[in-house]
């Protein structure tokens, strides 16, 4: 460890000169500045991204053909969109006339009470009910939302302490589970989704579109 | 002009993309639940060995052809997992053990499946039924989805009936053209009598055998839950 530091003793005035010699003005060429900027010419300048490009003035010079070929293709654009957008909801409407969930339960005769459970199909998805007057937060979690407490809400209706949510759930089976107040809990009147595979168990909701009867 | 296209597609896009409408439209498209994409973007969190697994396992079933539905509850497994605060690991089992029945599910469903019916199918062969029992199930459904059956019988075994015995009682209900209201009625009666007591083949055998016998009549939704007496035990 003493060799160490004398010999770092011994090594410090040749240090001190490098540095001295280094903090010294290095004198430029004369042709140094007019190279510089002879390479950047040669090299041009960086690509402008997408963005910026499409706003650029000479984006604007456009032909009149070209002109009603934007025009068209954005009339196209609006027309699709509005009969994309309008199919998406007739598509629940229909499949709801033929449709049925497995964890459908009647939600006609639930009261306000200690936490009871209904799920049921309306003519726009899934709609769950939950009576928990006692509790502050419920939400719920499962396939169609990624399992992401905050995604979902239940609202309450102050009268009658019942908690709702729509969900304009497609055909198919899902695993579901409510957090009530920070606790995950599954729905006892559903089927048990079989694949208990992290701890938390959870329901099975089955929404089918029928098939005609034969 | 050549070098305008790219220009012209991409405001062309820029303009669709910001539409209201079809944000709308996408969101309902996408309710089905998670996608690939979302769940490889929740496992960038995890470890490396396990992120790699699962990584490896998705790309599997999107190149074994699984349906969209089965890709999008396999990475719902994988979202699942991360949010309920799982190992890493048994995630990455997990997701692997799922897709590796959802692959049998596939092969002994066959094509024609309905939405959910091969992860419900997935579900059975976990629980413990046989290949052939998916089978009888899907054949006793007719050109109605097994999803429901499948459910069903899976839920009675949970409950601790045989797997005989399960599978027999619903593909009574089934060959007797009872509908999804059916199936839920008798899970939820077998659930109710299992929890009184009664034996839980007993109770799937004779609560088949009563619903099978009912007349069937147009559904209601006020009707669904409401529950049949409980059989003697």
């Amino acid at each position: 460890m003493s060799e160490h530091r004398e010999r770092d003793d011994a090594l410090a005035p040749s240090v001190e000169e490098a540095a001295r010699r280094l903090a010294r003005p290095v004198p430029a060429s004369p042709s140094l500045v007019p190279n510089v900027m002879a390479a950047i010419d040669r090299r041009g300048l960086p690509r402008r991204g997408a963005m910026r490009r499409l706003l650029q003035r000479r984006m604007l010079r456009l032909s009149p053909v070209q002109i009603g070929l934007m025009a068209a293709s954005i009339a196209l654009a609006g027309v699709f969109v509005g009969r994309y957008s309008r199919w998406g909801i007739e598509r629940h409407e229909s499949w709801a006339a033929g449709q049925s969930a497995l964890a459908l339960t009647a939600t006609a005769g639930i009261t306000p009470g200690p936490l009871t459970i209904a799920v049921e199909v309306h003519p726009r998805g899934v709609r769950f009910v939950l009576s928990a007057p006692e509790v502050r937060n419920v939400s719920l979690v499962g396939d169609f939302n990624g399992w992401r407490a905050d995604a979902t809400p239940l609202v309450r209706d102050p009268t009658t302490g019942l908690w709702t949510v729509d969900l304009p759930i497609s055909a198919g089976r899902y695993s579901y589970a409510f957090v009530v107040d920070g606790r995950w809990m599954a729905d006892p009147q559903s089927p048990r989704a079989p694949e208990d595979d992290f701890g938390r168990p959870n329901s099975v909701l089955v929404v089918n579109r029928e098939a005609s009867r034969t | 002009m050549r070098s305008r296209v790219p220009r012209y597609a991409a405001l062309l896009a820029a303009l669709v993309s910001a539409s209201p409408g079809l944000a709308r439209a996408q969101a309902t498209a996408s309710s089905g639940g998670a996608t690939i994409a979302v769940a490889l973007d929740a496992a960038r969190g995890l470890e490396p060995r396990a992120r790699t697994e699962i990584v490896a396992v998705l790309d599997s079933a999107r190149l074994a052809g699984l349906p969209a539905d089965a890709l999008s509850a396999l990475a719902s497994k994988v979202v699942e997992g991360i949010n309920k605060g799982a190992a890493p690991d048994r995630i990455a089992r997990v997701v692997h053990e799922s897709y590796s029945a959802m692959r049998a599910a596939q092969s002994i469903l066959g094509p024609d499946v309905a939405p959910g019916e091969i992860a419900a199918g997935a579900g059975a062969l976990r629980a413990g039924l046989a290949g052939r029992d998916l089978q009888r199930i899907k054949l006793a459904s007719r050109s109605r989805p097994a999803t429901g059956a499948l459910v069903v019988a899976t839920d009675m075994i949970n409950r601790g009936v045989p797997a005989a015995d399960a599978v027999a009682a619903v593909v009574r209900l089934a060959e007797s053209g009872a509908d999804g209201e059916a199936l839920l009625q008798l899970q939820s009666d077998v659930a109710r009598d299992v929890a009184a007591g009664v034996a839980p083949r007993s109770a799937a055998l004779e609560r088949a055998r009563v619903l099978s016998s009912r007349p069937r009549t147009p559904s209601s939704p006020a009707s669904a839950g409401s529950p049949s007496p409980a059989i003697p035990q």
